[in-house]
C-alpha cells in the first residue's frame, strides 16, 4: 500500500475522503435510521412518528413561513403531541392525560427529529417513485429492478420482515436483502446528491 | 423533394445517435457495475484511491460509487473501528454478523484467550451515551444464565464496544464452528420447539429477574439459537433496567409529561411490535428495581414480552400490526387484544392449554399476567411434559394429561381395565345365557304343555267332527233313502198315471164304443171327447210335473254328491238336501194332490158316464117304452145305437147295432164314432135334457171320488171339487161300460 503521509496531495486526498465518509456516514445513518423501523424503538422514535405526523399535518410548511423568532417549533409540536395523545387515550386505558404538558427536548433535538422526520417523507416519496419505476437521472449507479426494489423497499417500510417478503413476493430470502441493500444504497446516494456532498 | 432525402439520414442519425447513447449507458452501467464488484472486495479504507484510478476524469461518480459501497458496505466508519479493534492487539475482527441502527456486531477472535467471541461496536455518532453502554454491560454480566448471552468485556473508549459469547457450536464429525441465528431468522420446526425456546428464554429473563436485571426488549430478534442443539439464549440487554441510576441517566431521552400539579417523567423504549401496552403509553423513568412495586411493572413488561415471542414463534406475526393508519407504538398504547391464536404457520393447531398460557402473559392488564417470568417457564414446561398446568384442574384433565405422560402404564391400565371389563361382560353374558336358557326351556315346556293341550282339544273335535260326519252321513243315507222313497213314488205316481191313461183310454174307447153305438150320445161323446182331450192335456201336464220332479230329483242327486265330496260342507249340504227333500215332498204332495184331483176327474169322468149311461138307459128305456112290440122283443137285446127318430121314415128298420171292428176281441176296441143320423133330429129330438145340455161345457157337481185303493184320501177335496174340471184323466181305472151296451 502506498503511504498518504510521504505525499502531499495524497494527505489532501485523505483529507477531503475522510470528510466525505464522515458525511456519507452520517447521510447512511440517518437513511438507515430512518427505514430501520422494527430496530428498538426509544422515546426519541416515538417522538419520531408523532413528528412525522405533525409534518403531514400540514403545519411545518407553514411555520417554515414564519421567520425563525415567530415559529415556535416546540410549542406546535407539544400542542399537537398533546392532542394526539388525547386521540391515544380515547382508543383504550391510559391514564389521564387531561391539563397535562408535554415538555419536548430542546430545540436542536427537536430540530433534528423533525429533520429525521422529513428524511422519512423523502424516503417514502422516493421510494414510492421506484415502485412505479422512476429512478432519478441523477443516480448514475444501474437499480437492476427498481419497482421490484421501490416494492420491497415498501414493504420494509411498512413493517415486513425479510422473511415476509420474500413470501409476500414469493422470491428468495437472498434477492430480498439484496434489493434492500441495493435501494438503500440507492437512497442514500440521492440523498448526498440532494444534500450537494456527491 | 430533399425533405426526406435530408429528413431520413437525420431520423437515421438520431436513431443511431440513440442505440449509440443506450449503447454507452449500457456499457457504462456494465463498466460500473464490473467496477462495484471489484472494488467492494478490496478493504473498505482502498476504496476512494481505487475509484479515483478507475474514474480519474470522473470524480462525481467515483463520490456516487464510494458512497453506494458504504451504503452497501454497512458502516462507513467501520474500518476504523476495525483498524482500533486490530490496533488493540487482543481482538481479531472477522466477519459482520448483524448491523443496527447504532451498532455492528462482528464475529472476532481474542487472541488472549483464544476463543471466538461477538464484538458489538456502537457507531460513534448514533451510539448510546458511554454510561448506558456500561449499563448494558453491566447488566448482563449480573446475569449468570445459561439461556442469556454472557457478557465477556466492554470498552469504554472510542470505539466503544461489548466482548459477548459468541453464540456458536462445533459440528461434531468435522469440528467447524457454526455460528447462531436469532429466531427471527431461524424460526422454529415446529410448534413444540417454539415452546422449548420460549420456556428457555422464560428461564434466562427469570434468572435476570433475581438479579434485579429487567430486560424490557424482549424479541425474537434478540433470542439467540445455538446451531445444532437448538437452545435458546437472551440477547440485547441495551434498554435493560438494572438500577435507579441507569434509568435516570437515560432521562435527557425521555418524553416527560406534566399531569396536573405533580411532574411524571416517561420513557417509551422497546421495539413497538413487541411493547407491552403500558410500555407503549410510557414507564416513569425512576423504576427502582428494587422497588416491589417497580419490580411488579418492569417484570410485567418482561412477561409480556415473553408472550410476545410465543405469539410471534406460534403464529409468525408479533401481537401488534400496524392498521388504521396508526403507528405500531400506538397501536400497543391503545390496549386492545392482540388476535387470537389458533394454528402455526405450518397449519398446526395450538393446543388449548397453551393458548391460555400465551393469552394469560399477553394480558393487557399487568395484574392479570403471570406473577414471575420462573412460573410462566414452569407452565410451559408442564406443556411440554404434559404435566397438569394452572388451566388443567378438572380430574378428567389431569388423568388424561398422565395418560400422555405414561402412555405405558396408560395402555397397561386400559388393557387391564378392559381384559377386567371383558371377564365381568362374559361372565355376566354366562349368567344371562344361564337365565335365557333356563327361561326358555320353562317357555319350551309350557309350550310343550299347551301344544298337548291344544292336541287333546283337537283331537276331541276331530273326535265330534267325525261322529257329527257319521251323523251326517246317515242323515244324508236317510235323505237319500227317502229321496229313492220319493222316486219310487214317483215311479209309481207316473205308472198310476199311465193306467190310469190307459184306463181312461179303455173306457174312453169303451165309452166311444158306446156313444158310436148311439147318437143320441153323440154330445155325450164329444164331451167325452172333449173331457178326454183335457184329460190328456193334464196328463201331459203330469208328465211335465213329473220331468221337473225328476230335474229336481237330479238336483238332489248333485247336492248330495257335493255333501259326499266336501265334508266341511256337509252341514250346508245336509240343509240344502233337507231343503231339496222338503221341496221334494212337497212336489209329492202336489203330485199327490194331482193324482188325487184325476182320480176325482176320473171319478166325475165315471160319474159323468155313468150318468150318461144312466140317461141313456132311460132314454132307452123310454125308447123301449115307446117302441112297437116287435120292437120290443129286441129289449134283450144288446144296447143298440140310438134310434133314428121315427120321423125319419126308416122307423121300421131295427135299430141297427153299432158296427164292430172284426178283430176287435177281448181287448177294448177304439171307440168307433156313431153313425150320424142322415137328417139332423130336432131339438126334441136331442135323447139329453136341456138342463144337461146347457151344461155342455161345465159339467154338474160330481160326488166326491172314493179315494184311490192304496192312497190317502187327498187333504184338499173340497178344493177339488171346487175347482175346474180336471185336465188329466182318472187314475184309477175307468169302469167298465155296461155289458148291455158293450154288448
Amino acid at each position: 500500500m502506498t503511504d498518504s503521509r510521504s505525499h502531499p496531495g495524497r494527505a489532501g486526498d485523505v483529507a477531503v475522503d475522510d470528510a466525505i465518509a464522515h458525511q456519507l456516514e452520517r447521510i447512511i445513518r440517518r437513511v438507515k435510521q430512518s427505514m430501520n423501523y422494527r430496530g428498538s424503538y426509544s422515546t426519541r422514535d416515538i417522538l419520531g412518528s408523532l413528528v412525522a405526523r405533525w409534518i403531514q399535518s400540514g403545519e411545518w410548511d407553514r411555520l417554515k413561513q414564519l421567520p425563525d423568532d415567530q415559529r415556535h417549533l416546540g410549542e406546535s409540536v407539544r400542542r399537537f403531541i398533546l392532542d394526539r395523545l388525547d386521540q391515544l387515550r380515547r382508543r383504550g386505558r391510559r391514564e389521564d392525560f387531561a391539563d397535562a404538558i408535554v415538555t419536548l427536548p430542546d430545540d436542536h433535538a427537536l430540530a433534528e427529529i423533525v429533520e429525521l422526520a422529513e428524511l422519512r417523507g423523502w424516503i417514502a416519496h422516493r421510494v414510492g417513485e421506484l415502485c412505479n419505476g422512476v429512478v432519478d437521472a441523477r443516480v448514475r449507479v444501474p437499480v437492476a429492478q427498481p419497482a421490484e426494489t421501490g416494492a420491497i423497499l415498501q414493504l420494509h417500510l411498512a413493517g415486513k420482515t425479510q422473511r415476509e417478503i420474500a413470501s409476500a413476493r414469493k422470491i428468495s430470502l437472498g434477492l430480498v436483502n439484496k434489493r434492500l441493500a441495493e435501494g438503500t444504497s440507492y437512497l442514500a446516494v440521492l440523498q448526498g446528491i440532494e444534500r450537494g456532498l456527491l | 423533394m430533399t425533405e426526406p432525402a435530408t429528413g431520413a439520414p437525420g431520423a437515421e442519425a438520431g436513431a443511431e445517435a440513440a442505440v449509440e447513447a443506450g449503447a454507452e449507458a449500457g456499457a457504462e452501467a456494465g463498466t460500473i457495475e464490473a467496477a462495484l464488484d471489484e472494488i467492494g472486495r478490496q478493504p473498505a479504507g482502498a476504496w476512494p484511491a481505487a475509484l479515483r484510478a478507475r474514474f480519474p476524469d470522473d470524480p462525481a461518480l467515483a463520490r456516487q460509487l464510494l458512497a453506494w459501497l458504504h451504503a452497501q458496505r454497512g458502516a462507513a466508519a467501520a474500518p476504523d473501528r476495525g483498524a482500533a479493534l486490530d490496533a488493540s492487539t487482543r481482538y481479531e475482527l472477522g466477519v459482520e454478523l448483524d448491523a443496527g441502527a447504532t451498532a455492528t456486531v462482528w464475529r472476532a477472535y481474542d487472541r488472549k484467550l483464544r476463543r471466538d467471541v461477538a464484538i458489538k461496536v456502537f457507531d460513534p455518532g448514533s451510539s448510546p451515551a458511554l454510561d448506558a453502554i456500561l449499563g448494558e454491560a453491566r447488566a448482563a454480566c449480573e446475569v449468570i444464565s445459561e439461556h442469556v448471552v454472557r457478557v465477556l468485556d466492554v470498552h469504554d473508549a472510542e470505539p466503544p464496544y461489548l466482548v459477548m459469547e459468541l453464540v456458536g457450536e462445533h459440528e461434531l464429525r468435522t469440528g467447524a464452528l457454526q455460528i447462531g441465528a436469532s429466531a427471527a431468522t431461524c424460526r422454529p420446526r415446529d410448534l413444540w420447539e417454539a415452546v422449548r425456546w420460549v420456556r428457555d428464554v422464560a428461564r434466562g429473563v427469570h434468572d435476570a429477574h433475581l438479579r434485579n436485571v429487567f430486560h424490557r426488549d424482549l424479541k425474537p430478534h434478540n433470542m439467540l439459537i445455538t446451531p445444532i442443539s437448538r437452545r435458546a439464549k437472551i440477547a440485547d440487554f441495551g434498554l435493560a433496567v438494572s438500577n435507579a441510576g441507569q434509568a435516570a441517566a437515560n432521562t435527557r431521552s425521555g418524553m416527560v409529561v406534566e399531569v396536573g400539579t405533580g411532574r411524571i417523567a416517561t420513557r417509551i423504549a422497546g421495539t413497538p411490535a413487541y411493547m407491552a401496552p403500558e410500555q407503549a403509553r410510557g414507564l416513569s423513568i425512576t423504576l427502582d428495581p428494587r422497588d416491589p412495586a417497580d419490580r411488579a411493572t418492569l417484570a410485567g413488561v418482561d412477561i409480556w414480552g415473553l408472550g410476545a415471542i410465543a405469539h410471534d414463534l406460534l403464529s409468525g406475526r408479533p401481537p401488534w400490526r400496524a392498521e388504521g393508519g396508526l403507528e405500531l407504538w400506538e397501536v400497543a398504547a391503545a390496549g386492545a387484544p392482540p388476535p387470537a391464536l389458533d394454528r402455526t404457520p405450518h397449519g398446526e393447531r395450538i393446543p388449548l392449554r397453551l393458548r391460555k398460557i400465551v393469552d394469560r402473559a399477553l394480558a393487557i392488564a399487568p395484574a392479570d399476567r403471570y406473577a414471575s417470568a420462573g412460573e410462566l417457564a414452569d407452565e410451559l414446561q408442564a406443556v411440554l411434559a404434559w404435566r397438569p398446568t394452572s388451566f388443567d384442574r378438572t380430574p378428567a384433565r389431569r388423568a388424561a394429561l398422565w395418560a400422555k405422560r405414561n402412555p405405558q402404564l396408560s395402555v397397561t391400565a386400559v388393557v387391564a381395565v378392559v381384559l377386567a371389563a371383558m371377564s365381568l361382560a362374559a361372565y355376566a353374558t354366562l349368567l344371562h345365557l344361564s337365565d335365557q336358557r333356563a327361561a326358555l326351556a320353562a317357555e319350551m315346556q309350557a309350550d310343550k304343555d299347551r301344544f298337548a293341550e291344544r292336541t287333546r282339544a283337537a283331537q276331541h273335535e276331530l273326535a265330534t267332527t267325525e261322529a257329527n260326519l257319521h251323523t251326517q252321513t246317515d242323515s244324508l243315507r236317510a235323505l237319500q233313502h227317502e229321496l229313492a222313497e220319493a222316486e219310487d213314488d214317483y215311479h209309481a205316481i207316473v205308472q198310476a198315471k199311465e193306467q190310469a191313461l190307459r184306463n181312461a183310454n179303455v173306457a174312453t174307447r169303451a165309452l166311444a164304443t158306446v156313444r158310436g153305438d148311439l147318437d143320441i150320445a153323440e154330445k155325450a161323446r164329444d164331451l167325452y171327447e172333449s173331457f178326454w182331450t183335457r184329460a190328456r192335456k193334464e196328463a201331459e201336464d203330469a208328465e211335465r210335473d213329473r220331468d221337473a220332479a225328476r230335474a229336481e230329483r237330479d238336483a238332489a242327486r248333485t247336492a248330495s254328491d257335493a255333501a259326499r265330496t266336501t265334508s266341511e260342507q256337509a252341514i250346508k249340504d245336509r240343509d240344502a238336501a233337507r231343503s231339496a227333500s222338503a221341496r221334494a215332498e212337497h212336489e209329492r204332495d202336489d203330485a199327490r194332490v194331482e193324482r188325487d184331483r184325476d182320480a176325482a176327474a176320473r171319478r166325475q169322468a165315471e160319474a159323468e158316464v155313468a150318468r150318461l149311461l144312466g140317461e141313456l138307459s132311460a132314454a132307452l128305456g123310454a125308447r123301449s117304452a115307446a117302441t112297437p112290440p116287435a120292437a120290443q122283443g129286441s129289449a134283450s137285446a144288446p144296447v143298440a145305437p140310438p134310434a133314428k127318430p121315427a120321423a125319419q121314415g126308416s122307423a121300421s128298420a131295427p135299430v141297427a147295432p153299432p158296427a164292430r171292428p172284426a178283430a176287435q176281441g177281448s181287448a177294448p176296441a177304439p171307440v168307433a164314432p156313431p153313425a150320424r143320423p142322415a137328417t139332423p133330429p130336432a131339438a126334441a129330438a136331442s135323447p139329453i135334457p136341456p138342463a144337461a145340455t146347457g151344461s155342455t161345457p161345465g159339467l154338474p157337481a160330481r160326488p166326491p171320488a172314493p179315494p184311490a185303493p192304496g192312497k190317502p184320501a187327498p187333504a184338499t177335496g173340497a178344493a177339488a171339487a171346487a175347482s175346474p174340471p180336471p185336465a188329466t184323466p182318472p187314475a184309477s181305472p175307468a169302469p167298465a161300460p155296461p155289458k148291455d151296451a158293450a154288448h
